[in-house]
Protein backbone atom coordinates (compact mmCIF):
# COMPACT_ATOMS: atom_id res chain seq x y z
CA UNK A 1 0.00 0.00 0.00
CA UNK A 2 3.13 2.46 -0.52
CA UNK A 3 2.07 4.01 -3.14
CA UNK A 4 -1.84 4.51 -1.92
CA UNK A 5 -0.63 6.16 0.84
CA UNK A 6 1.40 8.19 -0.75
CA UNK A 7 -1.07 8.78 -3.12
CA UNK A 8 -3.77 9.89 -0.33
CA UNK A 9 -1.21 12.22 1.22
CA UNK A 10 -1.39 14.70 -2.22
CA UNK A 11 -4.94 13.66 -2.70
CA UNK A 12 -5.44 15.41 0.59
CA UNK A 13 -2.99 18.25 0.91
CA UNK A 14 -4.13 21.52 -0.12
CA UNK A 15 -3.39 23.07 -4.01
CA UNK A 16 -0.86 25.95 -3.90
CA UNK A 17 -4.56 27.51 -5.07
CA UNK A 18 -6.37 27.02 -1.92
CA UNK A 19 -3.30 27.93 0.21
CA UNK A 20 -3.04 31.06 -1.51
CA UNK A 21 -7.20 31.69 -1.19
CA UNK A 22 -6.41 31.30 2.40
CA UNK A 23 -3.66 33.97 2.97
CA UNK A 24 -5.86 36.33 0.71
CA UNK A 25 -9.20 35.29 2.88
CA UNK A 26 -6.56 35.85 6.42
CA UNK A 27 -4.86 38.67 5.11
CA UNK A 28 -8.43 40.73 4.09
CA UNK A 29 -9.97 40.06 7.28
CA UNK A 30 -7.04 40.94 9.48
CA UNK A 31 -6.35 44.28 6.84
CA UNK A 32 -9.09 45.47 7.64
CA UNK A 33 -9.28 45.69 11.60
CA UNK A 34 -5.75 46.55 11.33
CA UNK A 35 -6.62 49.88 9.13
CA UNK A 36 -9.58 50.22 11.63
CA UNK A 37 -7.49 50.01 15.24
CA UNK A 38 -4.19 50.95 14.19
CA UNK A 39 -2.45 54.29 12.35
CA UNK A 40 0.58 52.36 11.52
CA UNK A 41 0.80 50.44 8.06
CA UNK A 42 -0.70 46.86 8.13
CA UNK A 43 2.23 44.55 8.10
CA UNK A 44 0.69 41.09 9.56
CA UNK A 45 2.46 41.56 13.29
CA UNK A 46 -1.19 41.89 14.74
CA UNK A 47 -1.98 38.86 13.23
CA UNK A 48 -1.43 35.69 14.83
CA UNK A 49 -2.28 32.35 12.72
CA UNK A 50 -2.97 29.09 15.04
CA UNK A 51 -5.08 26.24 14.23
CA UNK A 52 -4.59 23.72 11.03
CA UNK A 53 -3.71 26.37 8.74
CA UNK A 54 -0.47 27.46 10.45
CA UNK A 55 0.41 23.47 11.49
CA UNK A 56 -0.77 22.77 7.82
CA UNK A 57 -2.53 20.23 8.80
CA UNK A 58 -6.16 21.11 6.81
CA UNK A 59 -6.84 18.88 4.40
CA UNK A 60 -9.17 19.05 1.03
CA UNK A 61 -11.60 18.97 0.27
CA UNK A 62 -12.51 22.16 1.71
CA UNK A 63 -15.93 22.04 3.61
CA UNK A 64 -17.82 24.53 5.04
CA UNK A 65 -16.55 23.78 8.98
CA UNK A 66 -13.16 24.42 7.86
CA UNK A 67 -11.58 27.97 8.44
CA UNK A 68 -8.36 29.44 9.34
CA UNK A 69 -7.91 30.22 12.84
CA UNK A 70 -6.59 33.86 13.21
CA UNK A 71 -6.13 36.24 16.23
CA UNK A 72 -6.26 39.91 15.71
CA UNK A 73 -4.37 41.63 18.42
CA UNK A 74 -6.43 44.30 19.74
CA UNK A 75 -4.79 47.53 21.29
CA UNK A 76 -4.49 47.90 25.10
CA UNK A 77 -6.87 50.28 24.64
CA UNK A 78 -9.16 48.71 23.20
CA UNK A 79 -9.29 46.46 25.72
CA UNK A 80 -9.51 48.86 28.19
CA UNK A 81 -12.36 50.63 26.67
CA UNK A 82 -14.41 47.04 26.71
CA UNK A 83 -13.61 45.52 29.78
CA UNK A 84 -14.47 48.73 31.79
CA UNK A 85 -18.17 47.88 30.64
CA UNK A 86 -20.55 46.39 33.49
CA UNK A 87 -21.52 43.81 31.62
CA UNK A 88 -21.28 42.34 27.98
CA UNK A 89 -18.30 44.36 27.21
CA UNK A 90 -17.21 41.10 25.53
CA UNK A 91 -19.77 40.25 23.46
CA UNK A 92 -19.49 44.35 22.59
CA UNK A 93 -16.41 43.70 21.14
CA UNK A 94 -17.50 40.78 19.04
CA UNK A 95 -20.06 43.01 17.27
CA UNK A 96 -17.54 46.55 16.89
CA UNK A 97 -15.45 43.67 15.04
CA UNK A 98 -18.31 42.38 13.16
CA UNK A 99 -19.40 45.89 12.12
CA UNK A 100 -16.17 46.68 11.06
CA UNK A 101 -15.98 43.57 8.61
CA UNK A 102 -19.54 44.22 7.28
CA UNK A 103 -18.20 47.23 5.90
CA UNK A 104 -15.80 45.44 3.65
CA UNK A 105 -17.57 42.60 3.46
CA UNK A 106 -20.92 43.08 2.49
CA UNK A 107 -23.48 41.34 0.76
CA UNK A 108 -22.11 37.88 -0.62
CA UNK A 109 -20.44 36.95 2.74
CA UNK A 110 -21.92 36.24 5.96
CA UNK A 111 -20.30 37.46 9.04
CA UNK A 112 -21.23 36.15 12.50
CA UNK A 113 -20.40 36.85 15.60
CA UNK A 114 -21.01 34.63 19.15
CA UNK A 115 -19.11 33.01 21.88
CA UNK A 116 -15.68 33.87 21.76
CA UNK A 117 -15.59 34.67 17.48
CA UNK A 118 -16.25 36.04 14.94
CA UNK A 119 -16.61 34.03 11.67
CA UNK A 120 -16.52 35.49 8.07
CA UNK A 121 -18.55 32.91 5.52
CA UNK A 122 -17.21 32.78 2.27
CA UNK A 123 -18.57 31.09 -1.02
CA UNK A 124 -18.65 27.03 -1.53
CA UNK A 125 -15.09 25.74 -1.99
CA UNK A 126 -13.24 28.83 -0.39
CA UNK A 127 -11.95 29.26 3.42
CA UNK A 128 -13.82 30.71 5.90
CA UNK A 129 -11.82 33.00 8.37
CA UNK A 130 -12.71 32.71 12.40
CA UNK A 131 -11.24 35.92 13.50
CA UNK A 132 -10.74 36.06 17.97
CA UNK A 133 -9.54 39.37 18.83
CA UNK A 134 -7.75 39.23 21.58
CA UNK A 135 -5.57 41.11 23.87
CA UNK A 136 -1.63 39.89 23.38
CA UNK A 137 0.16 39.75 27.18
CA UNK A 138 4.09 39.84 28.51
CA UNK A 139 4.15 36.02 28.62
CA UNK A 140 3.01 35.11 25.31
CA UNK A 141 -0.54 34.20 25.99
CA UNK A 142 -3.68 35.88 24.63
CA UNK A 143 -6.66 37.05 26.63
CA UNK A 144 -9.87 36.58 24.56
CA UNK A 145 -13.38 37.42 24.83
CA UNK A 146 -16.20 35.13 26.41
CA UNK A 147 -19.58 37.01 25.19
CA UNK A 148 -21.52 33.80 27.30
CA UNK A 149 -23.75 34.99 30.29
CA UNK A 150 -22.32 38.20 31.27
CA UNK A 151 -19.08 38.41 29.33
CA UNK A 152 -15.60 37.04 30.64
CA UNK A 153 -12.01 36.93 29.39
CA UNK A 154 -10.56 33.94 28.53
CA UNK A 155 -6.81 33.17 28.74
CA UNK A 156 -5.98 31.40 25.58
CA UNK A 157 -2.46 30.07 24.61
CA UNK A 158 -2.57 28.95 21.14
CA UNK A 159 2.17 29.00 21.25
CA UNK A 160 2.22 25.86 23.76
CA UNK A 161 0.41 23.59 21.14
CA UNK A 162 2.06 25.46 17.97
CA UNK A 163 5.67 24.65 19.33
CA UNK A 164 4.95 21.30 20.15
CA UNK A 165 3.39 20.69 16.69
CA UNK A 166 6.56 22.34 15.83
CA UNK A 167 8.91 19.94 17.34
CA UNK A 168 7.59 17.15 16.90
CA UNK A 169 7.10 17.17 13.03
CA UNK A 170 10.73 18.30 12.88
CA UNK A 171 11.41 15.49 15.10
CA UNK A 172 9.30 12.70 13.02
CA UNK A 173 10.48 14.11 9.32
CA UNK A 174 6.89 15.56 9.30
CA UNK A 175 4.95 12.59 10.20
CA UNK A 176 2.72 14.38 13.12
CA UNK A 177 1.54 17.05 10.24
CA UNK A 178 0.84 13.83 7.88
CA UNK A 179 -0.76 11.88 10.07
CA UNK A 180 -2.94 14.78 10.96
CA UNK A 181 -3.89 15.30 7.93
CA UNK A 182 -4.70 11.52 7.24
CA UNK A 183 -6.80 11.25 10.52
CA UNK A 184 -8.47 14.64 10.28
CA UNK A 185 -9.89 12.69 6.93
CA UNK A 186 -11.00 9.66 9.12
CA UNK A 187 -12.60 12.44 11.40
CA UNK A 188 -14.19 14.13 8.59
CA UNK A 189 -15.67 10.75 7.46
CA UNK A 190 -17.12 10.19 10.18
CA UNK A 191 -19.01 13.32 10.84
CA UNK A 192 -20.70 12.12 14.46
CA UNK A 193 -17.19 11.88 16.10
CA UNK A 194 -16.20 15.21 14.59
CA UNK A 195 -18.60 16.99 17.30
CA UNK A 196 -17.14 15.38 20.21
CA UNK A 197 -13.21 15.03 19.26
CA UNK A 198 -11.66 18.12 18.12
CA UNK A 199 -9.04 19.16 16.06
CA UNK A 200 -6.45 20.90 18.99
CA UNK A 201 -7.43 17.36 20.98
CA UNK A 202 -6.39 15.03 17.48
CA UNK A 203 -3.30 17.07 17.21
CA UNK A 204 -2.32 16.62 20.77
CA UNK A 205 -2.81 12.86 20.76
CA UNK A 206 -0.53 12.37 17.56
CA UNK A 207 1.95 14.10 18.99
CA UNK A 208 1.70 12.00 22.33
CA UNK A 209 1.73 8.71 20.19
CA UNK A 210 4.48 10.11 18.21
CA UNK A 211 6.61 10.45 21.25
CA UNK A 212 5.85 6.55 21.97
CA UNK A 213 6.40 5.35 18.75
CA UNK A 214 7.82 6.32 15.28
CA UNK A 215 9.98 8.95 16.87
CA UNK A 216 12.09 9.31 13.93
CA UNK A 217 9.15 8.97 11.48
CA UNK A 218 8.15 6.83 8.80
CA UNK A 219 8.49 6.01 5.06
CA UNK A 220 5.00 5.57 3.53
CA UNK A 221 5.60 1.27 2.91
CA UNK A 222 4.91 2.09 6.98
CA UNK A 223 2.05 4.05 7.20
CA UNK A 224 -0.40 1.38 7.59
CA UNK A 225 1.21 0.24 10.45
CA UNK A 226 1.34 3.95 12.03
CA UNK A 227 -2.14 4.68 11.53
CA UNK A 228 -3.36 1.07 12.99
CA UNK A 229 -0.88 1.53 16.43
CA UNK A 230 -1.83 5.31 16.48
CA UNK A 231 -5.64 3.37 16.71
CA UNK A 232 -4.50 1.25 19.24
CA UNK A 233 -3.09 3.64 21.56
CA UNK A 234 -6.02 6.00 21.19
CA UNK A 235 -8.40 3.45 22.50
CA UNK A 236 -6.39 3.24 25.69
CA UNK A 237 -5.99 6.99 26.17
CA UNK A 238 -9.16 8.09 24.74
CA UNK A 239 -12.16 9.91 26.23
CA UNK A 240 -14.98 7.13 26.55
CA UNK A 241 -17.71 8.89 24.40
CA UNK A 242 -14.79 8.59 21.14
CA UNK A 243 -14.02 4.91 22.46
CA UNK A 244 -16.60 3.10 20.21
CA UNK A 245 -15.19 4.73 16.79
CA UNK A 246 -12.07 4.31 17.37
CA UNK A 247 -12.47 0.34 18.29
CA UNK A 248 -14.27 0.53 14.78
CA UNK A 249 -11.40 2.28 13.35
CA UNK A 250 -8.65 0.05 14.70
CA UNK A 251 -10.75 -3.00 13.45
CA UNK A 252 -11.05 -1.47 9.86
CA UNK A 253 -7.23 -1.05 9.99
CA UNK A 254 -6.78 -4.68 10.99
CA UNK A 255 -8.89 -6.13 8.40
CA UNK A 256 -7.08 -3.82 5.89
CA UNK A 257 -3.81 -5.15 6.87
CA UNK A 258 -5.00 -8.93 6.55
CA UNK A 259 -5.94 -8.22 2.84
CA UNK A 260 -2.81 -6.60 2.61
CA UNK A 261 -1.32 -9.50 4.20
CA UNK A 262 -2.93 -12.01 1.83
CA UNK A 263 -1.77 -10.07 -1.54
CA UNK A 264 -5.00 -8.60 -1.48
CA UNK A 265 -4.38 -4.87 -1.54
CA UNK A 266 -8.15 -4.41 -3.62
CA UNK A 267 -10.52 -5.58 -0.39
CA UNK A 268 -7.29 -3.75 1.78
CA UNK A 269 -8.17 -0.72 -0.29
CA UNK A 270 -12.14 -0.54 0.53
CA UNK A 271 -11.03 -0.87 4.08
CA UNK A 272 -9.14 2.01 4.23
CA UNK A 273 -11.39 3.86 2.30
CA UNK A 274 -14.32 3.02 5.04
CA UNK A 275 -11.88 4.86 7.14
CA UNK A 276 -10.90 7.30 5.60
CA UNK A 277 -13.18 7.94 2.78
CA UNK A 278 -13.15 8.56 -1.59
CA UNK A 279 -9.69 10.22 -0.95
CA UNK A 280 -8.12 7.13 -0.53
CA UNK A 281 -7.02 5.22 -3.79
CA UNK A 282 -9.21 2.30 -4.88
CA UNK A 283 -7.02 -0.55 -5.96
CA UNK A 284 -8.76 -2.12 -9.07
CA UNK A 285 -7.76 -5.59 -9.03
CA UNK A 286 -5.34 -7.89 -7.36
CA UNK A 287 -1.74 -8.84 -8.38
CA UNK A 288 -2.48 -12.38 -10.17
CA UNK A 289 0.35 -13.64 -8.28
CA UNK A 290 0.19 -15.94 -5.40
CA UNK A 291 1.68 -14.86 -1.86
CA UNK A 292 4.63 -16.99 -1.62
CA UNK A 293 4.61 -17.53 2.09
CA UNK A 294 5.45 -19.87 4.91
CA UNK A 295 3.31 -21.71 6.43
CA UNK A 296 3.95 -22.42 10.13
CA UNK A 297 3.24 -25.89 11.28
CA UNK A 298 4.19 -27.04 14.85
CA UNK A 299 5.56 -23.46 16.41
CA UNK A 300 7.92 -23.74 19.57
CA UNK A 301 6.51 -21.84 22.54
CA UNK A 302 8.33 -18.79 23.04
CA UNK A 303 9.24 -18.07 26.88
CA UNK A 304 10.67 -15.77 29.29
CA UNK A 305 13.54 -15.91 31.89
CA UNK A 306 12.67 -13.34 34.64
CA UNK A 307 15.85 -11.24 36.00
CA UNK B 1 32.01 -18.73 25.79
CA UNK B 2 31.72 -20.65 22.24
CA UNK B 3 31.74 -19.36 19.01
CA UNK B 4 29.66 -20.58 16.08
CA UNK B 5 31.54 -21.13 12.74
CA UNK B 6 29.37 -20.92 9.91
CA UNK B 7 29.94 -23.08 6.57
CA UNK B 8 30.23 -21.70 3.09
CA UNK B 9 27.07 -23.16 2.60
CA UNK B 10 25.21 -21.28 5.62
CA UNK B 11 26.69 -18.04 4.34
CA UNK B 12 25.40 -18.58 0.71
CA UNK B 13 21.90 -19.83 2.15
CA UNK B 14 21.62 -16.64 4.51
CA UNK B 15 22.54 -14.42 1.32
CA UNK B 16 20.28 -15.54 -0.68
CA UNK B 17 17.29 -16.07 1.35
CA UNK B 18 17.70 -13.32 3.98
CA UNK B 19 19.20 -10.67 1.99
CA UNK B 20 18.98 -8.24 4.34
CA UNK B 21 20.68 -9.88 6.97
CA UNK B 22 24.35 -9.55 6.68
CA UNK B 23 27.10 -11.49 8.27
CA UNK B 24 29.95 -9.05 9.67
CA UNK B 25 33.08 -11.53 10.00
CA UNK B 26 35.13 -9.78 12.51
CA UNK B 27 32.31 -9.66 15.04
CA UNK B 28 30.89 -12.72 14.11
CA UNK B 29 27.29 -11.24 14.34
CA UNK B 30 24.44 -11.63 12.22
CA UNK B 31 22.08 -8.38 12.01
CA UNK B 32 19.54 -6.61 10.17
CA UNK B 33 16.12 -6.76 8.55
CA UNK B 34 13.99 -9.80 8.89
CA UNK B 35 11.04 -9.91 7.17
CA UNK B 36 8.89 -12.34 8.15
CA UNK B 37 5.82 -13.48 6.01
CA UNK B 38 3.86 -16.45 7.81
CA UNK B 39 0.82 -18.21 8.16
CA UNK B 40 -0.85 -20.16 10.84
CA UNK B 41 -4.14 -21.64 10.75
CA UNK B 42 -4.89 -19.41 7.89
CA UNK B 43 -3.59 -15.95 9.31
CA UNK B 44 -0.99 -14.79 6.86
CA UNK B 45 1.02 -12.18 8.58
CA UNK B 46 3.86 -9.68 6.97
CA UNK B 47 6.42 -7.69 9.24
CA UNK B 48 9.64 -6.51 9.38
CA UNK B 49 11.88 -6.60 12.32
CA UNK B 50 15.50 -5.56 13.21
CA UNK B 51 17.59 -8.16 14.68
CA UNK B 52 20.89 -9.23 15.76
CA UNK B 53 23.17 -12.07 17.29
CA UNK B 54 26.83 -12.59 17.95
CA UNK B 55 27.26 -16.08 16.74
CA UNK B 56 28.02 -17.54 20.30
CA UNK B 57 26.92 -19.46 22.90
CA UNK B 58 27.01 -19.42 26.28
CA UNK B 59 25.50 -20.90 29.28
CA UNK B 60 23.20 -23.55 29.18
CA UNK B 61 21.22 -22.68 26.13
CA UNK B 62 22.86 -24.17 22.19
CA UNK B 63 21.04 -21.03 20.70
CA UNK B 64 22.75 -17.50 20.58
CA UNK B 65 20.88 -14.40 22.16
CA UNK B 66 19.05 -12.33 19.80
CA UNK B 67 18.09 -9.02 20.82
CA UNK B 68 15.45 -6.98 18.38
CA UNK B 69 17.41 -4.14 18.17
CA UNK B 70 14.77 -1.16 16.82
CA UNK B 71 12.82 -1.19 20.58
CA UNK B 72 9.84 -2.31 17.95
CA UNK B 73 8.66 -5.15 20.77
CA UNK B 74 9.32 -2.78 23.72
CA UNK B 75 6.99 -0.03 22.50
CA UNK B 76 4.51 -2.34 21.32
CA UNK B 77 3.86 -3.61 25.30
CA UNK B 78 4.12 -0.06 26.28
CA UNK B 79 1.62 1.21 24.25
CA UNK B 80 -0.53 -1.67 25.11
CA UNK B 81 0.61 -1.39 28.87
CA UNK B 82 1.54 -4.40 29.07
CA UNK B 83 5.11 -5.55 31.00
CA UNK B 84 7.49 -6.30 28.24
CA UNK B 85 8.18 -10.09 29.54
CA UNK B 86 4.77 -10.98 28.25
CA UNK B 87 6.13 -10.25 24.89
CA UNK B 88 8.34 -12.77 25.92
CA UNK B 89 11.32 -9.72 26.26
CA UNK B 90 13.85 -10.58 28.79
CA UNK B 91 14.94 -7.20 29.52
CA UNK B 92 14.93 -3.90 27.59
CA UNK B 93 17.88 -4.37 25.49
CA UNK B 94 15.43 -5.80 23.39
CA UNK B 95 16.69 -10.05 23.86
CA UNK B 96 14.25 -12.03 22.94
CA UNK B 97 13.39 -15.53 24.76
CA UNK B 98 12.30 -18.10 22.05
CA UNK B 99 12.11 -21.57 23.77
CA UNK B 100 12.42 -22.87 27.38
CA UNK B 101 16.10 -24.30 27.14
CA UNK B 102 14.88 -27.54 28.20
CA UNK B 103 13.24 -27.96 24.30
CA UNK B 104 16.05 -26.81 22.66
CA UNK B 105 17.67 -30.08 22.11
CA UNK B 106 13.60 -31.46 20.95
CA UNK B 107 14.17 -28.56 18.33
CA UNK B 108 18.08 -28.69 17.69
CA UNK B 109 18.78 -32.29 17.95
CA UNK B 110 22.01 -32.11 15.99
CA UNK B 111 23.07 -28.34 18.11
CA UNK B 112 23.27 -25.01 16.31
CA UNK B 113 21.85 -24.98 12.90
CA UNK B 114 21.05 -21.58 11.28
CA UNK B 115 18.78 -22.54 8.79
CA UNK B 116 16.64 -24.23 11.51
CA UNK B 117 17.06 -20.80 14.08
CA UNK B 118 16.22 -18.49 11.60
CA UNK B 119 12.86 -20.14 10.68
CA UNK B 120 12.36 -20.39 14.29
CA UNK B 121 13.21 -16.43 15.07
CA UNK B 122 10.62 -15.79 12.56
CA UNK B 123 7.80 -18.32 13.92
CA UNK B 124 8.54 -16.06 17.31
CA UNK B 125 8.05 -12.43 15.20
CA UNK B 126 4.93 -14.19 13.77
CA UNK B 127 3.56 -14.94 17.83
CA UNK B 128 4.75 -11.41 18.46
CA UNK B 129 3.09 -9.99 15.49
CA UNK B 130 -0.27 -11.57 16.30
CA UNK B 131 -0.55 -10.78 19.97
CA UNK B 132 0.36 -7.04 19.18
CA UNK B 133 -2.46 -7.14 16.28
CA UNK B 134 -5.12 -9.41 17.70
CA UNK B 135 -4.41 -9.64 22.03
CA UNK B 136 -4.44 -12.98 21.91
CA UNK B 137 -2.07 -15.81 21.48
CA UNK B 138 -1.91 -17.39 17.74
CA UNK B 139 -0.51 -20.52 20.08
CA UNK B 140 0.04 -21.54 23.98
CA UNK B 141 3.29 -19.42 25.77
CA UNK B 142 5.25 -21.08 27.66
CA UNK B 143 5.01 -20.02 31.29
CA UNK B 144 7.49 -17.11 32.58
CA UNK B 145 10.52 -18.17 34.03
CA UNK B 146 10.58 -21.10 36.29
CA UNK B 147 7.26 -21.82 36.16
CA UNK B 148 7.60 -22.73 32.69
CA UNK B 149 9.64 -25.85 33.79
CA UNK B 150 7.13 -26.82 36.14
CA UNK B 151 4.93 -26.45 33.29
CA UNK B 152 7.10 -28.74 31.03
CA UNK B 153 6.83 -31.03 33.96
CA UNK B 154 3.65 -31.81 33.63
CA UNK B 155 2.99 -31.61 29.64
CA UNK B 156 5.95 -33.48 28.63
CA UNK B 157 6.89 -36.55 30.49
CA UNK B 158 10.61 -37.07 28.43
CA UNK B 159 11.46 -33.85 29.51
CA UNK B 160 11.46 -34.23 33.69
CA UNK B 161 15.38 -34.81 33.75
CA UNK B 162 15.67 -31.53 31.72
CA UNK B 163 13.04 -29.95 34.18
CA UNK B 164 15.24 -31.60 37.07
CA UNK B 165 18.01 -29.95 35.95
CA UNK B 166 17.03 -26.94 35.30
CA UNK B 167 15.25 -26.60 39.01
CA UNK B 168 18.96 -28.28 40.60
CA UNK B 169 20.39 -25.55 39.30
CA UNK B 170 18.09 -22.68 40.98
CA UNK B 171 18.25 -24.65 43.96
CA UNK B 172 22.00 -24.97 43.78
CA UNK B 173 22.11 -28.51 45.05
CA UNK B 174 20.78 -31.81 43.47
CA UNK B 175 17.17 -32.68 44.53
CA UNK B 176 16.14 -36.38 45.63
CA UNK B 177 12.66 -37.19 43.88
CA UNK B 178 10.80 -36.71 46.98
CA UNK B 179 11.83 -32.87 46.68
CA UNK B 180 11.65 -32.70 43.37
CA UNK B 181 7.78 -33.59 43.33
CA UNK B 182 7.31 -31.39 46.77
CA UNK B 183 8.31 -28.88 44.72
CA UNK B 184 6.31 -29.37 41.67
CA UNK B 185 3.03 -30.25 43.91
CA UNK B 186 3.90 -26.56 45.89
CA UNK B 187 3.39 -24.60 42.74
CA UNK B 188 0.96 -26.69 41.09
Amino acid sequence: MKQEFSKFCKNIKLTSQQKEDAKTKYKGVCKKLHNSYYDKDYDGSTKYLFGSYKTKTNVRPLTENQDVDVLFKIPQETFDKFDQYESKGQSALLQEVRNILKEKYTTTDKINGWGKVVLVQFGVGKHNVEVLPALEQEDGTFLIPNSENDGSWDTFDPRKQIDEFKISTNTTNKLTAELGRMLKTWTKNTPSLKKKYKSYELINDIIEFLETEFEDGANYEDYHEVVKNFFDWLKRNCDESIKTYVETAYNRAVKAIEFMDANKPKEASEEWIKIFGIEFPKVKENPKSKNENRVIVTPSSPWCKLN
Amino acid sequence: MVQIKLTKQELSFLKSEYPDLKFDTGENTISGVLALNCTYKDIPIKAKYNIEFHLEINGASILPRVRETKGKIIKMARRKNINPVDFHLNNIEGEMCLIIPAKEKQRYPHGFDLKEFLLHIEEHLYWISYFDRYEKKPWKDQAHDYDGYIELYHENHSLRSEVKKALETRENRNLSRAELRRIIRNKK
